[in-house]
């Protein structure tokens, strides 16, 4: 097992099963800055992904797929919107419905477009590519685990810089600060608490959209019903317990991936239960919430 | 001096059919401070909310130097030059002060923020102004002065020439109080126009060029300052009623009720309470008076406990610590909370479901609430108490005074021989409060022990039997002779400048 | 008290109409898009569940794990939770009645009853671990609760495919005998009196929330537990407690349907009841009272759009857009109304 743990490609594919939990923790950490809770970001994922899957496939090209993934996610951000800004409806009770209704429209979306040609409940789709650097991926271990990823990594990483420039040095991270912290200051100034929020939950779509391909068109060839499996409310546990900041959002996402991996990599390195070992990216979330709270309790106290 | 501003029979109805203004005018004259009195709930904010665009009016116009004007939103009535300092800072917390004061107007190169023309206008600003704000420094971390400061700067980055302030002093010591009216007329002589919602009469008198006077949502009128006296502000203010001094018996103190002994609560850098020792006795009323945030607050949590402490508190004989609320309770404390809307009751429920929280669960059979017996008492406690309502009536569809009732009707109904009263009587009509005054006075005349937190110089002076005051977490001055002590050397007491020695308060 | 009723009714009343003209909105856009006919999928829809008394059975069948969830969903949102256990316990409650039930032999009533209680039992001792994490330490119950989904989930799949399986019958347990089951109320149209037990328990459990004392610091601790705590009343505890009670609900509602509607568990995955929860506990307003008559209704949509997707157009699916715009619709109402009070408080 520690031979598996330390070999190069475990590095590698932990990184990759980190990227859509980390898109997703992205995906919350905007909204949340912005005040408003995007629960729906698990469904955002998965129409994401289906729709990357099935645009990638008909027209045969990925850039085509990546963007039209964005969309979906970004659509489905705009219903909440809709529903929790427009219609005032509660947050959490919208996203609920919209994971409901993303359930729903892959599914129907699969059944509707395919029509019985493949197997009802999976799409392919034309993969987005990986890119290897010259030079840099040749370096050992971090080589091939950092400079020679899917071109979605590369986004990963730029998207992160974007957040933490968008957040500190421009005038919507103020707006979205505003929102979130104190909108009433921000409606006394003519600010548009409505209006930020919305922007942000856009941003927050397009992050759950890159999630979304990154499971349908990088990870896996395919798209299929339940692919995503609670990976954007894992996305969201990373998001609490990096309280807001990015990096620290990051580091959290990267350890439940490592998890992640493990369960699935583990199903045929180590002889354990498979059902077993997929709780435990579950389990570690459940466990690293409670020492979280924890900690952070006892430093309130102390 | 000329008129800059003129707004003509404004009525403003809200969605629930209550009116707070009801063809209310209002003139303003260049380069003058301008006070708007009246009592709570008389339509001032709502009138100057209306003015600064927060709020839309159901009827009425607003001309701006002879030409009608529109204030659809408060961006617009920034362009026009009004600005508004809240009661209510609107300040974000977490952002520094430069963001805040350039909040909704962030200067900016190309995409990114120019933070450095921020910062240095703000510091620039500050300087011609004399205020002594870190351009820096976190706005959550500054003392309520300062945030007003920066509340203040946030205006005038924008250009305002009509700056109007909501009860500006309600918040701030006599000194404080000082210094903002010395800032002000620093910015009138800058041909600055200032207007200031407050119903304190001095300060009409000491600062204001002019009155308009506002009751039940309609204005009474303009006046000059000084061709009236209080008592005439006064009378337009309740309309004729004037306001008594609450009569009194001489106190006849008892047992020790509540007593602190060292006690100490931690902070974020010093203590929030650091070695407080007092006792309460039955029979008075001790007034726990200070600026806010100096610690009265914590007293009133270890009293009721809700927080942990260090040290010895004890209530009605028992230590608190480790008692759940309801034990306290039982003992026989009652606890009048600061904030009615968040702690006192519950907004979504009905008023027979505010009456019996907090002793529900000794009126039951097997578990089942005994709704006859609870729902009758309710009944006579709503007429007892004078509140205006039916037992199934929703509580959020009443007043603030008939609310405020609720609660008091709630805590002196349990035959109470301790009364925590946290600003028993703020934001509450003349009427509740006078009544609210009666009752405690009478339960102390009965041999309640009261102490009361209190921020209004009229209440602590008409109720107290003794009073406490805090600095910094720290004991300032310990008061037994209220009657011969005034606003003033309570104020210094109150900013720390004057402190009792503690032989002297033990006496 | 008795307007009170009646009001409450109207308002039901005027949020079935609602969410039936939603459906037909919803219906009749799927047609188009389509290219169905609009006329029959609508008599689909409308009458087709009550077409014959296989229809309505299939309604009543229904019924029974919306009540369930509903009513667990509904006593955990009055007091603030929203936890989502609900979805795991009805699995995990399922699949201990299907194991435990053929251990207890055929015993008529005493095997079904005991088993569903124990589900219950066992599903709010799961329930405790998001409760307790909520109440001691203020880990957010949604985020804990949907993780324990998984967790129950996997587990089951690896009893279900290892020890707890049938050897003859592999990935399911072993098979119900009629003595094992709850009985039936109508033979012929497989009607199980798992509809009785259901009705029992929204009805217990809107006593025990707005008769008892414990049901009143509930929904005070859920309506704002700054006012409870300051009450006096433990709100810790019933934060904690309602989630338990929920969970077991949930378990026991999971077990009451197995063992009514069943003859093994072999449930591949999670069922969606647990959100269906939520649609019903919206549609009701949160008050058990309503809920049956909310599952009814929302059974009837179900039982429609089955029967449209029998008609070949429109897929069964159709029903999660449905219920999707029906919770965001009543979100927004409830919301709405809430508001109007407030505009009082600037006077």
């Amino acid at each position: 097992m520690l031979e598996w743990i330390l070999s190069e490609s475990f590095l590698t594919n932990v990184i990759a099963y980190a990227i859509p939990i980390i898109f997703a923790a992205y995906a919350s950490l905007i909204s949340n800055k912005a005040g408003i809770s995007a629960i729906n970001i698990e469904g955002a994922i998965s129409v994401a992904a289906v729709t990357g899957a099935l645009v990638s496939h008909f027209t045969g090209s990925w850039v085509i797929g990546l963007i039209c993934a964005m969309s979906a996610g970004i659509l489905m951000m705009m219903l909440l919107a809709l529903a929790a800004l427009q219609l005032r409806a509660d947050s959490f009770l919208s996203g609920i419905a919209l994971n409901t209704l993303a359930t729903g429209a892959c599914l129907l979306i699969v059944k509707g477009v395919l029509d019985g040609r493949t197997d009802s409940s999976t799409a392919p789709s034309v993969p987005v590519p990986s890119l290897k650097l010259p030079l840099l991926s040749d370096i050992p271990v971090i080589g091939k685990a950092i400079f020679s990823q899917n071109l979605l990594f590369y986004l990963m990483l730029i998207a992160l810089a974007l957040i933490v420039l968008l957040l500190n040095h421009t005038r919507l991270g103020v707006q979205i600060k505003t929102a979130g912290y104190h909108p009433e200051a921000g409606e006394s100034v003519g600010m548009s608490t409505r209006r930020t929020r919305a922007i942000a939950l856009m941003i927050c779509g397009m992050m759950a959209g890159l999630g979304g391909a990154y499971l349908s068109m990088a990870s896996l060839g395919y798209f299929s019903a339940g692919m995503v499996s609670g990976r954007g409310f894992i996305g969201i546990a990373a998001e609490a317990m990096g309280a807001g900041m990015p990096i620290r959002t990051t580091l959290f996402a990267l350890l439940f991936g490592a998890v992640d991996y493990f369960a699935v990599g583990g199903q045929t390195v180590l002889s354990f239960p498979y059902e077993l070992l997929n709780t435990l990216p579950y389990l570690m979330t459940l466990l690293a919430l409670t020492l979280y709270a924890a900690a952070h309790n006892k430093r309130k106290r102390g | 001096m000329g008129e800059l501003l003129c707004m003509k029979g404004i009525t403003k109805r809200y969605g629930n059919g209550v009116l707070a203004n009801e063809h209310a005018s209002f003139s303003l004259r260049e380069g003058e401070i301008h006070a708007i009195a009246g009592e709570n709930g008389a339509g001032k904010s709502t009138l100057m909310k209306i003015l600064c665009g927060a709020q839309q009016p159901t009827e009425g116009t607003i001309e701006l130097r002879g030409k009608p004007v529109r204030m659809t939103s408060p961006k617009v009535a920034t362009s026009l030059g009004i600005g508004m300092v809240y009661q209510h800072f609107m300040l974000v917390d977490e952002l520094p002060v430069y963001l805040n004061v350039f909040l909704g107007v962030e200067k900016r190169r190309g995409l990114v923020l120019d933070k450095q023309a921020m910062i240095a206008q703000t510091r620039a600003l500050c300087e011609k102004y004399d205020m002594p704000v870190d351009p820096l420094a976190l706005c959550g971390d500054l003392p309520v002065g300062l945030r007003q400061k920066v509340e203040i700067l946030k205006v005038l980055v924008r250009d305002a020439k009509i700056i109007i302030l909501d009860e500006p002093t309600a918040v701030l010591t006599p000194q404080e109080t000082e210094q903002l009216f010395k800032q002000l007329r620093i910015l009138r002589d800058a041909r600055h126009t200032i207007v200031i919602i407050t119903h304190k009469l001095r300060e009409m008198k000491e600062l204001c060029d002019r009155i308009t006077i506002m009751r039940h949502g309609k204005t009474m009128g303009a006046v000059n300052a000084c061709d009236v006296s209080e008592q005439e502000i006064s009378e337009l203010m309740v309309g004729g009623s004037v306001r008594l001094k609450v009569a009194k018996a001489d106190v006849t103190p008892g047992e020790i009720v509540a007593e602190m002994k060292a006690v100490t609560v931690p902070g974020s850098g010093r203590p929030r309470l650091d070695g407080i020792s007092f006792i309460a006795r039955a029979g008075e009323i001790l007034c726990l008076a200070g600026v806010e945030g100096n610690g009265q607050q914590q007293v009133i949590e270890c009293l009721t406990g809700q927080i942990d402490y260090r040290g010895s508190v004890k209530v009605l004989g028992k230590e608190v610590r480790g008692q759940s609320v309801r034990k306290i309770r039982d003992l026989g404390m009652a606890h009048i909370p600061e904030d009615r809307m968040t702690m006192g009751t519950n907004q979504r429920a009905s008023l027979h479901e505010n009456l019996i929280s907090v002793d529900f669960d000794r009126n039951t059979v097997a578990g089942f609430l005994k709704s006859r017996a609870l729902k009758a008492r309710s009944e006579k406690q709503l007429k007892a108490f004078l509140v205006k309502g039916e037992i199934q009536t929703p509580i959020s569809m009443l007043s603030g005074g008939n609310m405020q009732k609720v609660v008091v009707a709630r805590e002196l109904s349990q035959h109470p021989r301790l009364v925590i009263a946290n600003q028993p009587t703020r934001g509450v009509d003349v009427g509740a409060i006078a009544f609210i005054h009666e009752k405690l006075i009478a339960l102390r005349d009965a041999g309640c022990g009261i102490v009361l937190v209190s921020a209004d110089m009229n209440e602590v002076f008409s109720l107290a039997d003794r009073i406490i005051v805090f600095h910094e977490g720290r004991i300032a001055a310990e008061i037994n002779d209220v009657a011969n002590t005034t606003e003033q050397q309570l104020g210094r007491y109150m900013l720390g400048i004057d402190q009792m020695k503690r032989e002297e308060a033990a006496q | 008290m008795k307007s009170s009723i009646l009001k409450s009714l109207c308002t039901l009343l005027i949020r079935l109409t609602l969410a039936l003209a939603v459906a037909a909105i919803v219906l009749a856009g799927a047609c188009i898009l389509m290219e169905g006919s609009l006329e029959d999928i609508m008599t689909a829809f409308f009458l087709g569940p009550l077409e014959d008394e296989y229809a309505i059975a299939e309604i009543l069948r229904e019924m029974v794990p919306l009540i369930f969830t509903g009513v667990a969903v509904s006593l955990m949102v009055r007091c603030g939770q929203f936890n989502m256990f609900v979805e795991g316990a009805f699995f995990g409650g399922a699949f201990l009645a299907g194991v435990l039930a053929p251990m207890l032999g055929e015993h008529f009533l005493v095997t079904p009853i005991i088993s569903i209680l124990s589900a219950a039992v066992a599903m709010g001792a799961v329930g405790y671990i998001p409760a307790k994490m909520k109440s001691s330490l203020g880990v957010n119950e949604f985020v804990s609760s949907l993780m324990l989904n998984y967790i129950v989930y996997w587990v089951v799949m690896y009893l279900i495919h290892g020890v707890a399986a049938d050897p003859d019958y592999p990935n399911a347990t072993l098979y119900l005998e009629d003595l094992m089951r709850l009985p039936l109320l109508q033979e012929d149209i497989e009607l199980s009196s798992n509809l009785i037990i259901a009705l029992l328990a929204a009805l217990g459990c809107g006593v025990f929330l707005f008769k008892t004392k414990w049901g009143y610091a509930l929904r005070m601790t859920g309506d704002n537990p700054t006012f409870a705590v300051y009450s006096g009343i433990k709100a810790k505890k019933y934060v904690a407690s309602s989630q338990v009670i929920g969970s077991a609900l949930a378990g026991m509602g999971g077990a009451s349907f197995l063992l009514g509607n069943y003859y093994r568990f072999q449930w591949a995955s999670l069922p969606n009841y647990g959100f269906d929860g939520f649609v019903i506990a919206s549609i009701a307003g949160n008050n058990p009272y309503a809920v049956p008559p909310a599952a009814l209704f929302l059974g009837y949509l179900r039982v429609g759009a089955l029967q449209v997707s029998r008609l070949g157009d429109i897929p069964n699916e159709v029903i999660y857009v449905i219920q999707a715009i029906i919770i965001i619709l009543f979100g927004a109402q409830f919301i709405l109304s809430r508001r109007r009070k407030e505009g009082g408080k600037h006077a």
